[in-house]
């Protein structure tokens, strides 16, 4: 759409716009950090303002938008009278499905972008691009804000399968194992089958959760000091208990084979909360102590809090 | 997948005397990790960091020097910012006000922006006199003048000239005329009507008519409407709710409910909560734990998501939380969590749950420019948004005792705000002994609002005072409140009037006792009783005390999703109130 050699002709020199006057911009009387605007970028917002003043929605007025779009893709109020124009004139959809895409492809990050992409896909309710265009942001970030959250509204929006979803993020995760999106992504998936489809379901069932562990688990190996795994494998037991036989085995187990984890330590401290027993919050206060001193010192502060918060618990507990 | 070196340690001792072990142990692991996009944005901006510390050394000695700030420097690239923006910035066409802002705001944080500063008249470059507005150069002129061309008809302000209103911008501006100390120029009346048309049915708030919604537009609403005194119960409909549903397994928050937590959304959804008096709705433990692991060990900045980068933005975006989060946390419980706090005190690293040595290092020693500014990463260049942010960050972490402003912006608890905050600071040069008192406070930054991020004497206690042009000395207090109901959509039963400090009622009941009688009578005053006419700055509290947090038995157990107690209170009719059944204002003072 857009056509570079045209942009070059400054629209007061376009014979098609010879009767469209220009307005100028006026910030009033000294106004307090100016930008020192390139005149051909002036000359543009000069002759949006007319557009916009006598309400032209056209496909010249649509020219202009994107041309202005090139020099400020977060211009909002342009992408706004953008998807106004669309709304009336007629248009090839794959056209403009292409522009936005080469957009998102230079500005990957552009919120204006990624609305008017959701727009277009809703509005014309098509999704047959969006899968794809989404992965292939994130082939190239895999941890692209917007992308992440376009791709749960299509999921949501137009109840896609999860399953193929679920495939998806363990590529991405065999990929980069530390990709926090990807993890996110796996909560959503799984919470999404497990929790939002049965709205009594306070947690997830305890099967999902076992196989979960195990796939988490199978991640920590690699790098135990990878903190997604870990807080994948403690919001798996949302809603119920942490104190489960299973889960306390393995991670006394993990605690002697990865020395010095402090995420291993920090989940032992919170099941020994909540077991509430003298021994095992005087273990907790052990482990605490070590992760303050030692193990976890940028966080020693946190560390002396809790430490603090499970020695008058202790002690409460010892005065009963 | 290889197989883990195994290695029995039992023992409390055997931890303490093996760190050297330990560590050997946790490299031979993290060696056979594969090497992944993170782990080599990783490890490439540790080895730029190790530059940066390298560099800060002194020459003769070796020994590292102490971090400062390059205070005057960082002045100059904000005065400057002031008169001219260079063109190359034109891709931030719509973020004009967010221009004013950052710039204005980080001269506040460095004490520039004094009185005396705000109304001297200069020269600038650009001087242009257009009919009918005046502008004497100042400061708060020039920032006025601009920013009032950004307010539309419709309400709210746009992000540039001619441009439609965004949620973002117009939270933008408003901070910014809050700086400058001329919120008289907003219209809270299209104000409000602009922000119901921006709420959608989930709670949340959009950025603009088509625009899309998230829990950064919800704190921007929330927080001009608190700054503007015009919430309602209307308006904060099922808000508290939507925010809490961002929060994530991790125990940051989304932009919206599933997506990924993250520093910049998880400032504003728990910074909203606070302002609503709803932080009782999240997982406090999950939150604090979050919070606190995305400062990193050896980088010592601030990460906005596990495993990306540290960046100096997020020394704002997510310590000005530890603040609000401890407001809350005494509030619970105060004696006893106030003693958690306390035996934080002796730390070397500060007194908050985070270390304030490390994070301020970061900043200072690896992201500041020599001509003044900060930028994001350590080799990355400067801007006006990170140095706005890194300031507000080091102001954070520099003033132990923010947490105290956070409680005196709503009704129920209106005690002015400690304006000044010096007493109790971390701050560099940490070797106190030897440096002079000019020394000490060259790094240090004037105390910002955790919640509002404006200087504490800027944020007006959290509530503007209301101008009431068209009221009759002669009108009761309580036809003063109808007044206000009818044009800001306020509830009467919301609002307290306030004037130098004490509340205004409605009702006085006056009582006579002699030995065989009670006698009632009840008066109700006039503006004019109150020798008010008109020139008197009246402050208009809501009474957000409806919505106060319910008391919990064990403040350790905080379930998220649990339902606040009643959280809307039945309104009476104007007819009502006419007849006089509600005329009364029960609280006391």
């Amino acid at each position: 759409m857009s056509d570079d050699e045209l942009d070059e002709v400054p629209f007061s020199k376009r014979p098609d716009w010879a009767d469209v006057v220009p307005i100028e911009q006026d910030d009033g009387p000294n106004p307090i950090c100016p930008i020192a605007y390139k005149d051909d970028f002036k000359e543009k917002l000069n002759y949006f303002r007319a557009i916009i003043k006598s309400n032209e929605k056209s496909s010249r007025a649509l020219e202009l938008t994107d041309s202005i779009i090139q020099d400020c893709p977060s211009n909002y109020t342009v992408w706004y009278y953008r998807r106004e124009i669309l709304k009336v004139i007629d248009f090839d959809l794959q056209e403009e499905f292409d522009y936005v895409g080469a957009m998102g492809e230079s500005d990957p990050k552009n919120y204006q972008i990624w609305n008017h992409r959701r727009w277009l896909v809703e509005t014309y309710n098509d999704n047959s691009r969006e899968l794809e265009f989404i992965a292939e942001r994130l082939q190239e970030d895999g941890k692209n804000y917007h992308a992440w959250g376009q791709r749960q509204w299509v999921l949501t929006h137009f109840k896609l399968s999860l399953t193929d979803e679920l495939a998806f993020v363990d590529k991405m995760l065999k990929t980069d194992h530390r990709n926090n999106s990807a993890w996110n992504q796996r909560y959503f998936v799984i919470a999404q089958q497990y929790l939002s489809s049965t709205p009594s379901a306070t947690s997830l069932p305890q099967d999902v959760i076992k196989k979960e562990v195990d796939y988490a688990v199978s991640f920590i190996k690699y790098s135990p000091n990878n903190e997604s795994p870990w807080s994948y494998l403690r919001g798996l037991y949302n809603g119920t208990s942490l104190n489960d036989e299973d889960l306390i085995k393995l991670l006394v187990e993990m605690k002697g084979k990865y020395i010095g984890c402090a995420h291993v330590l920090s989940l032992l401290i919170d099941i020994y909360v909540e077991q509430n027993k003298p021994e095992s919050l005087t273990e907790a206060v052990k482990i605490c102590t070590s992760l303050m001193n030692n193990i976890d010192q940028i966080h020693r502060n946190y560390w002396q809090y809790r430490l603090s918060s499970l020695e008058s618990k202790l002690n409460s507990l010892k005065q009963q | 997948m290889s197989r883990i070196q195994e290695i029995d340690i039992d023992t409390d001792e055997d931890y303490n005397s093996n760190i050297q072990q330990q560590q050997n142990n946790i490299n031979n692991v993290v060696q056979r990790e594969p090497i992944t996009p993170t782990v080599i944005a990783q490890n490439g901006m540790i080895a730029q960091i190790m530059e940066k510390r390298a560099d800060h050394k002194d020459d003769e000695t070796g020994e590292e020097l102490e971090p400062g700030l390059f205070k005057e420097q960082c002045v100059s690239f904000a005065t400057d910012a002031l008169g001219y923006i260079h063109g190359s910035h034109t891709s931030l066409e719509s973020s004009r006000a967010w221009i004013c802002f950052w710039n204005l705001h980080a001269l506040d944080l460095l004490g520039y922006l004094t009185p005396e500063r705000l109304h001297e008249p200069t020269k600038t470059t650009q001087s242009k006199v257009v009919e009918g507005e005046t502008c004497d150069g100042s400061i708060k002129s020039r920032s006025t003048g601009f920013l009032k061309r950004l307010q539309q008809p419709s309400g709210g302000f746009a992000g540039g000239m001619d441009q439609v209103s965004h949620m973002v911008s117009t939270f933008a501006a408003v901070s910014a005329l809050m700086v400058v100390e001329s919120y008289e120029v907003i219209n809270r009346r299209t104000m409000y009507q602009f922000l119901m048309r921006m709420k959608t049915a989930q709670g949340s708030f959009k950025t603009q008519e088509d625009g899309e919604d998230d829990s950064r537009s919800t704190y921007c609403a929330m927080v001009v409407a608190t700054l503007l005194n015009i919430v309602t119960p209307e308006l904060i409909q099922g808000v508290p709710e939507y925010l809490a549903r961002c929060q994530t397994y991790e125990g940051g928050f989304g932009g919206q409910p599933g997506v990924e937590a993250h520093g910049g959304y998880t400032f504003c959804s728990v910074a909203a909560l606070s302002l609503l008096n709803s932080l009782h709705l999240i997982n406090f433990n999950s939150l604090l734990r979050w919070l606190v692991n995305r400062q990193l060990d050896y980088d010592g900045g601030i990460q906005g998501r596990t495993n990306k980068l540290v960046d100096t933005c997020y020394s704002y975006w997510q310590c000005a939380l530890f603040p609000i989060l401890r407001a809350y946390d005494e509030s619970l419980a105060s004696q006893h969590h106030a003693m958690f706090y306390q035996n934080i005190g002796n730390s070397v690293d500060g007194k908050q749950l985070f270390n304030q040595q490390k994070l301020q290092e970061y900043c200072l020693v690896c992201c500041q420019n020599v001509r003044g500014g900060f930028s994001d990463h350590p080799q990355r260049g400067r801007d006006y948004y990170h140095t706005c942010y890194t300031l507000a960050g080091l102001s954070v972490s520099q003033h132990n005792d923010l947490y105290l402003s956070v409680n005196c912006i709503n009704g129920s608890r209106q005690e002015m705000p400690p304006v000044t905050l010096t007493s109790d600071v971390t701050a560099p040069p940490y070797t106190l002994s030897d440096c002079t008192d000019q020394e000490k406070l060259s790094n240090l930054i004037e105390p910002t609002h955790p919640i509002f991020n404006l200087c504490l004497p800027k944020c007006g206690n959290g509530q503007v005072p209301f101008i009431l042009e068209d009221v009759d000395s002669k009108y009761t207090i309580g036809r003063v409140k109808r007044t206000l109901c009818a044009r800001y959509n306020i509830p009467v039963k919301s609002q307290r009037l306030i004037l130098g400090g004490r509340q205004l009622k409605n009702r006085f009941v006056s009582i006579s006792l002699t030995p065989l009688s009670v006698s009632v009578s009840q008066t109700f005053k006039t503006l004019e009783e109150y020798k008010i006419d008109g020139e008197f700055p009246l402050h208009l509290v809501l009474r957000l005390s409806l919505f106060a947090v319910a008391p919990v038995s064990n403040p350790n157990v905080r379930v998220a999703g649990e339902q606040p107690p009643s959280t809307t209170a039945t309104l009476p009719t104007l007819e009502q109130e006419e007849a006089g059944i509600v005329e009364v204002d029960d609280e006391d003072d």
